[in-house]
């Protein structure tokens, strides 16, 4: 796929810190994403996906699930978006799930860095407190108007999924309101 | 902001959802509805001072559409659920 984002320059944008910047945010590359859909109190839709995923559906809200080089995210009732490193056949979740492959519509962008809770929360209305959001947690959600899926990896690192075409808004507001933790934007 | 309670994601800001109107509202018989019973349901809204059950989009969540039953003089919101849910009446 040939990539048209536009994001920064690479670099070290605010506030310099001697600890080193806030927060890092970096693109991630060469993932398939699928939105995923099927009616879960059908039983040959959460088998087959079973199958084709190796790894059981997440059924509650906000939870994510990671197994085999494949992550799922719950985004609503009957409704998952499932991100792996190597492609997944659409016909292997069955006659009863509807798929579609969403990868080159998305930008994914990991951020992560000792600020980056303090950044998200500016602009996001969700509770981020570690005690409320913590890795295995993900979130359809706003970050800075734009419609956001956060998936939260670690303590200190995020994966952003952003419609690709704001991939340059979406940076530009991360640098613009991190300014004050420091933040740098790192060679693609 | 009023913080909803989505039947399906949890607590979340007023911000991501959007108001999608009066959830009384009741689409006239296709069959037997009448001209005026169609004009009553596209124009016409009961303006209650108190509970009011009211729809809403989860536009930045779920996408699910809720229902939501608030007071419109507090802004205070008793219940909320599935659209075809019946909600409590708060009185406890
Ligand atoms: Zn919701």
């Amino acid at each position: 796929m040939v990539d048209l984002t536009l994001s920064l320059a690479p670099g070290t944008y605010g506030a310099e810190n001697r600890e080193g910047p806030g927060v890092t945010v970096s693109q991630r590359h060469g993932l398939h994403i699928l939105h995923l859909a099927g009616d879960l109190s059908d039983t040959d839709f959460p088998t087959a996906a079973r199958h084709a995923l190796g790894l059981p559906l997440p059924q509650l809200a906000g939870e994510t699930r990671d197994g085999h080089g494949v992550r799922v995210l719950w985004l609503a009732p009957n409704r998952w978006l499932v991100v792996s490193g190597h492609k997944l056949e659409t016909d292997a979740f069955g006659e009863k799930a509807s798929v579609n492959d969403v990868g080159q519509g998305r930008s994914v962008l990991r951020l992560s860095g000792r600020s980056v809770r303090d950044l998200l929360c500016k602009g996001c209305p969700i509770d981020l407190d570690p005690q409320s959001f913590s890795a295995g947690h993900a979130a359809a959600t706003l970050l800075g108007h734009l419609n956001v899926v956060i998936d939260c990896i670690a303590d200190d690192v995020f994966d952003l999924y952003v419609t690709r075409s704001f991939d340059h808004f979406i940076h530009d507001w991360l640098v613009r309101a991190g300014k004050e933790f420091g933040v740098r934007i790192s060679a693609a | 902001m009023l913080e909803i309670n989505c039947p399906y994601c949890g607590k979340r800001a007023q911000k991501e959802f959007t108001y999608a109107g009066d959830a009384g509202a009741e689409r006239p018989n296709l069959e037997t509805g009448t001209n005026q019973d169609w004009f009553e349901f596209v124009y016409l809204r009961n303006n209650p001072r108190g509970l009011h059950d009211e729809l809403w989009h989860h536009s930045a969540g779920c996408r699910r559409l809720i229902k939501v039953r608030r007071d419109v003089v507090t802004h205070e919101i008793i219940d909320t659920g599935a659209p075809s849910d019946s909600l409590s009446t708060g009185a406890s």
